[in-house]
């Protein structure tokens, strides 16, 4: 009885270390896009692509209108792969060597939501979970 | 006439573009979160101190060694500001006034965006050439203090400016082709039938860990200096001795962004097949400080031993330039805030340059015996937040000089604060 139990007990360990293993940054944060814009996934880089200016234009030609929140969100910075500091280092060198400006700040979720909301080619992000109805979360792929 | 053409063609590109475009983004007024029309005016505010100890000089034929006092630039501003006018149009500028003195304008342009493969922008810009040509104003953000020899204001391999340019991007593979091609009014064009061209093309990977690419540039016809003899250094990678001189430009550039580790690289040639002015060169000679070495005096001279005189000049002055560098920096995120040390190893060489920046020159290559010196450099930049950035760096410049391997050191510390972003 007690190998029992010390067997199940170790698999159930071992059955949440994998779980745990398997959540990723995606799980932690949502990203949003205006209801009228056809988007539904996107790939992981386009949107580190999308949120360091890198790609600037939707496929209809249209151009995308990223917008970061002024409190740090982990998850989104974890899908970034990089820090909050070095995503502000890396604007700051955009905007100095005269390209774009660093996307427009709001403050939390409900901001997001709100700009992505009446921003017809707008893109943002919340975190997981977040009460949005006003937009749509799009999905994110590898 | 190309140069006329080329201005009329541009214009009347813009002209229909934004005649096509304003009533149809006129309708979007008013809709969406974002203004049609949004304004941003930032830049930042900088302090730079250099010391240079032991320079090797000659003294009656023998080497002896100076300090240099520490030179404070304080303080020095740019402002930069930019217009976004509805989807398609930008305009920027960049204003630098060094020790609080005159304003210089140093970029003032406007761009129109067809779509991420086409963007044309019109007006005084920094050519997209290597790395670091568009971000050297952007002085807090990049690791080192002294720019890569390639666009040393003491001599300056090309024009770092243009007039027009058009580049854009294009997915491929997983990651981005960028390119652009720009023209410019060849500075120095005696004649104005030059029309010089430049290509950049580099590729990014995805996650923007790799880039790699090429640049290059062509005069397309003899042109001439920025500047006479005795104005001091060219900007336009002519020298002002010269009558005439057509010459083009060309390497590559990689870069390594991996994990917390920054490596870049690059190697540059210019070939310059010029003529040189023999009054010119006999001014040089016969006034430039502290005179030239006995390279220098067997390169302009038929006769080196002969009187120095326009009918005992070389007028053949064909000749090459070289540099290349490395540079590597890995960054710490601290609780206190970033920190990182780098290493810099420069190497440069220009058989034609002298040592008197008044009169062209520049005082590292035209210093050394054989025109060639290399410098390394060890650094670190600290950011206590990313709008304030302390460098403090120190290079050892080595090179031959009056027959024997010299070296001195030199120390840097730049403050920088960004504002308005």
């Amino acid at each position: 009885m007690k190998k029992v139990s010390i067997f199940s007990a170790f698999s159930i360990v071992l059955l949440m270390a994998v779980l745990c293993s398997t959540a990723t940054a995606q799980d932690n944060v949502d990203i949003i896009v205006n209801p009228n814009n056809p988007v539904s996934t996107l790939t992981r880089m386009e949107v580190v692509q999308i949120f360091k200016g890198g790609k600037v234009s939707w496929d209809d030609g249209s151009k995308i209108v990223p917008v970061v929140q002024e409190a740090e969100v982990k998850g989104f910075f974890d899908l970034m792969d990089m820090s909050k500091r070095k995503f502000d280092k890396h604007w700051i060198t955009v905007a100095l060597s005269g390209g774009a400006t660093p996307p427009k700040r709001v403050s939390g979720d409900a901001g997001a939501a709100s700009y992505v909301a009446r921003t017809k080619n707008g893109i943002g992000y919340v975190s997981s979970g977040a009460s949005v109805s006003e937009v749509k979360v799009v999905k994110i792929t590898d | 006439m190309g140069k006329e053409v080329t201005c009329l063609l541009v214009a009347a590109f813009l002209a229909v573009g934004l005649l096509v475009s304003i009533p149809a983004q006129a309708l979007e007024v008013g809709l969406g979160g974002e203004d049609p029309v949004e304004i941003n005016l930032y830049g930042y505010f900088a302090s730079r101190y250099e010391k240079v100890w032991d320079e090797p000089g000659l003294e009656d034929g023998k080497t002896v060694e100076e300090d240099s006092p520490g030179e404070w630039d304080n303080p020095y501003v740019n402002l930069m500001g930019q217009s976004r006018i509805y989807d398609k149009y930008r305009v920027y500028f960049n204003l630098s006034a060094e020790s609080a003195g005159d304003v210089e304008v140093r970029n003032i342009w406007g761009e129109y965006s067809h779509s991420e493969a086409l963007n044309v922008r019109i007006g005084k810009m920094y050519r997209k050439f290597g790395i670091y040509n568009e971000i050297l104003d952007a002085v807090p953000t990049y690791i080192g203090i002294e720019p890569p020899e390639l666009f040393d204001n003491d001599h300056l391999i090309l024009s770092r400016l243009t007039t027009v340019m058009a580049w854009g991007k294009r997915p491929f593979g997983d990651g981005t082709l960028n390119y652009s091609l720009s023209t410019d009014n060849g500075e120095g064009d005696k004649d104005d039938d030059t029309f010089p061209l430049q290509l950049d093309l580099h590729y990014k990977t995805g996650d923007d860990k790799y880039t790699i690419g090429f640049s290059g540039y062509h005069s397309m016809g003899e042109t001439g200096s920025d500047v006479d003899v005795g104005d001091g250094s060219p900007e336009s990678g002519v020298l002002p001795w010269m009558e005439e001189d057509e010459f083009w430009v060309a390497g590559g550039y990689c870069a390594a962004n991996l994990g917390n580790w920054l490596f870049q690289a690059a190697y540059w040639h210019a070939d310059h097949d010029a003529t040189r002015d023999a009054d010119s060169v006999a001014t040089v000679i016969n006034n430039a400080a502290p005179g030239l070495n006995q390279n220098q005096l067997d390169r302009f001279l038929i006769d080196p031993a002969g009187g120095i005189t326009a009918d005992n000049v070389d007028t053949n002055g064909d000749y090459e330039v070289n540099t290349w560098y490395v540079r590597a920096g890995y960054s710490f995120d601290t609780d206190y805030g970033e920190i990182v040390p780098y290493l810099q190893w420069d190497w440069y060489e220009n058989e034609e340059t002298i040592a008197d920046k008044d009169y062209g020159g520049d005082n590292e290559a035209g210093a050394a015996d054989d025109g060639e010196f290399t410098k390394g450099t060890v650094g670190v930049v600290y950011r206590p937040m990313p709008k304030l950035a302390v460098k403090l760096d120190a290079s050892g410049h080595f090179y031959e000089f009056n027959g024997d391997d010299e070296w001195y050191p030199e120390v840097r510390l730049d403050i920088s604060w960004i504002f308005g972003l």
